[in-house]
């Protein structure tokens, strides 16, 4: 039974990259993204005066939007891939920055003001955890609760106390420069620091034992809990880091817009959800990529900016959303079915 | 009951199918006077079950006979009303899934094994994951074990890369990789839920095969099935339930497939 251990490193090898590209959940998207790429480069290149994708200025604004949402989808993916799924994040995108804003306003030094946010959004990925897995009951629903809860909960507070809804939001300069400077005059900071990001969630999720964890309680809890893994704590720790990383997108955007305020971004959560579809995530847990979810934020800002600049109406990017979405679904369960 | 009787048929007829089993050695695991009651429903009455060393012993019966919940309590999934449990003749406590697994026994259950969306290299460590600075995982020495856990205990034909996602291997191969899994984080008792139910001729034959290997090597392993003809090409000993009960023991060379087959038409 034990074989010679000679031929053992030529039998088991690392699958071969063909095989590996097409296997990875990104593989469709990332197709997807370098033909609409290379589609709006040969435009440009053809309509310079009515196609103006390559001017510096172009590229420079889609950079520094792709991490407003790739940064909230790159939680909520976590999330996802655990199996759960979190609307939330459109209200703590807002409200939790908006703590900061105010305390800072109020005098608290900055590095705690950030603090408070952060706390803000780590009470929250507990409370969407204690109540879904508590209870048993669709993350969904829980987290379309805390939605309302926290989108009307802080203008409410900010009334009772005479509060403003809108505050001017100045962060310490360094923290600003370090936020928004443009690299090489052209790289926007907020763009390297979403691939900073990535580069984080990529390794939790392929090379820290969460990662394994997080797969493992998405792709089959029973399987995992027989393997020793406490998926509820696995899945209350994702909670957590969807809600942190819907923060971190919410301070990164009142540094960059300079203004605070209590109004509700709509749909940031569903474009957050759309972005892992379109990223090859599975609506079902267990399958998906850090690069589908970079690439996927990327596919959604150049669909937004083909818009723009063809002039068409802006309905066209919900109706893409809205068609990436279904045909997402209907790839994963192709896939689903094949296995 | 029919422990007694069980342990004097088992020793002597036992050592030609397990060369390496010295006589009357204390069994491997014992589960003695269990029962269990769901409300007014007894499920288990006073059985008494035993596993050697180097053996595959079957665990037969009908539907509702009681191998369901005798492999739960074994698994420490279920806590009886009475009984209780000895390795090596020593007393142990199985009375958690993890408290069974230190005492050695792993469950391997059909549908719930493996993560199939997860490659076997993760599957073969969820859970148990060797860990370097901050938690990350030592993803050189896992690839390096997991090669030598598929190669040393599996050696199944097409699985050629610990990269492979479960999903795209077929049943009998993620059978064996389970197993393998079990095997290498020192489980040497095996209770196998109709590992063979769903399987195809080629790969039950492997999976058969595998339980024989593992005996061989000091692994035993319980075998729960309804078919016969796969107990009894692979099993040294036999013991039929019906009706919560231990209803017999007996080793290959005691009975026949007729009889086996009799007793459980006949309960």
């Amino acid at each position: 039974m034990v074989a010679s251990a000679v031929d053992s490193a030529l039998r088991y090898r690392r699958a071969s990259w063909q095989s590996r590209v097409r296997s990875h959940p990104a593989g469709p998207v990332t197709i997807l993204f370098v033909v609409m790429l290379a589609g709006c480069i040969v435009a440009s290149l053809l309509l310079p005066e009515q196609f103006r994708f390559l001017l510096p200025g172009n590229l420079s604004l889609v950079l520094r939007q792709i991490p407003n949402l790739g940064l909230v989808a790159l939680g909520v993916g976590i999330l996802m891939i655990a199996g759960e799924f979190d609307l939330s994040v459109g209200s703590v995108f807002v409200a939790a920055p908006f703590a900061t804003a105010v305390a800072y306003d109020a005098g608290v030094p900055f590095a705690l003001a950030v603090l408070i946010a952060i706390a803000i959004a780590v009470v929250i990925g507990l409370i969407n955890a204690g109540i879904t897995l508590g209870f048993r009951i669709p993350s969904f629903i829980t987290t379309l609760g805390m939605l309302f809860i926290v989108r009307t909960a802080a203008p409410y507070i900010v009334d009772l106390y005479g509060g403003r809804k809108s505050l001017p939001f100045r962060p310490p300069e360094g923290f600003k420069e370090v936020l928004t400077v443009d690299v090489f005059g052209f790289l926007p900071a907020q763009f390297i620091w979403f691939l900073l990001f990535a580069v984080l969630a990529y390794l939790l999720l392929n090379r820290h034992f969460l990662g394994n964890h997080f797969f493992a309680a998405g792709g089959d809890p029973k399987a995992a809990q027989f393997a020793g893994i406490n998926v509820n704590r696995t899945k209350t720790v994702a909670f957590v880091l969807s809600s942190v990383f819907a923060t971190i997108s919410g301070i990164f955007t009142i540094t960059r817009v300079a203004v605070a305020q209590t109004n509700p971004q709509l749909f940031i959560e569903l474009y957050a959800v759309a972005i892992c579809v379109i990223g090859g995530l599975s609506l079902f847990g267990g399958r998906g990529s850090v690069l589908g979810i970079v690439i996927g934020a990327c596919v959604l800002q150049l669909v937004q900016d083909i818009i723009l600049l063809a002039q068409l109406p802006g309905f066209y990017l919900d109706m893409f959303v809205g068609l990436m979405i279904v045909a997402g679904v209907v790839i994963n369960q192709a896939i689903k079915r094949k296995y | 009951m029919q422990g007694g009787d069980m342990t004097a048929a088992t020793t002597t007829a036992a050592a030609p199918a397990t060369t390496a089993t010295a006589p009357a050695r204390t069994p491997l695991f014992e589960a003695r006077g269990i029962s269990k009651a769901y409300g007014h429903v007894n499920a288990l009455m006073n059985v008494d079950f035993e596993v050697r060393h180097n053996e595959v012993v079957g665990l037969l019966g009908d539907n509702g006979a009681g191998k369901s919940t005798l492999i739960k309590i074994l698994s420490g999934v279920v806590i009886p009303d009475r009984g209780s449990f000895f390795r090596n003749g020593q007393p142990v406590d199985i009375s958690s899934r993890r408290k069974s697994e230190q005492a050695g026994i792993q469950t391997i259950y059909q549908d719930i094994a493996l993560v199939r969306s997860m490659s076997i290299m993760r599957n073969i460590y969820a859970g148990r994951e060797p860990l370097g600075p901050l938690g990350f995982m030592k993803m050189g020495e896992m690839r390096r074990t997991a090669v030598e856990i598929l190669d040393k205990y599996v050696r199944i034909a097409g699985i050629t890369s610990p990269d492979l996602l479960v999903e795209e291997l077929s049943g009998g191969q993620a059978q064996a990789v389970a197993i393998a899994r079990a095997v290498h984080f020192k489980r040497d008792i095996l209770l196998l839920d109709e590992p063979t139910s769903a399987l195809s001729v080629r790969e039950t034959e492997k999976v058969l095969a595998i339980m024989r290997e593992l005996a061989e090597s000091g692994v035993s392993c319980v075998f729960v099935t309804h078919n016969l003809y796969h107990a009894f090409r692979v099993c040294d000993r036999f013991t039929i339930m019906a009706h919560g009960q231990n209803v017999k023991t007996a080793l290959k060379a005691d009975t026949s497939l007729n009889e086996l087959t009799d007793i459980i038409m006949s309960h």
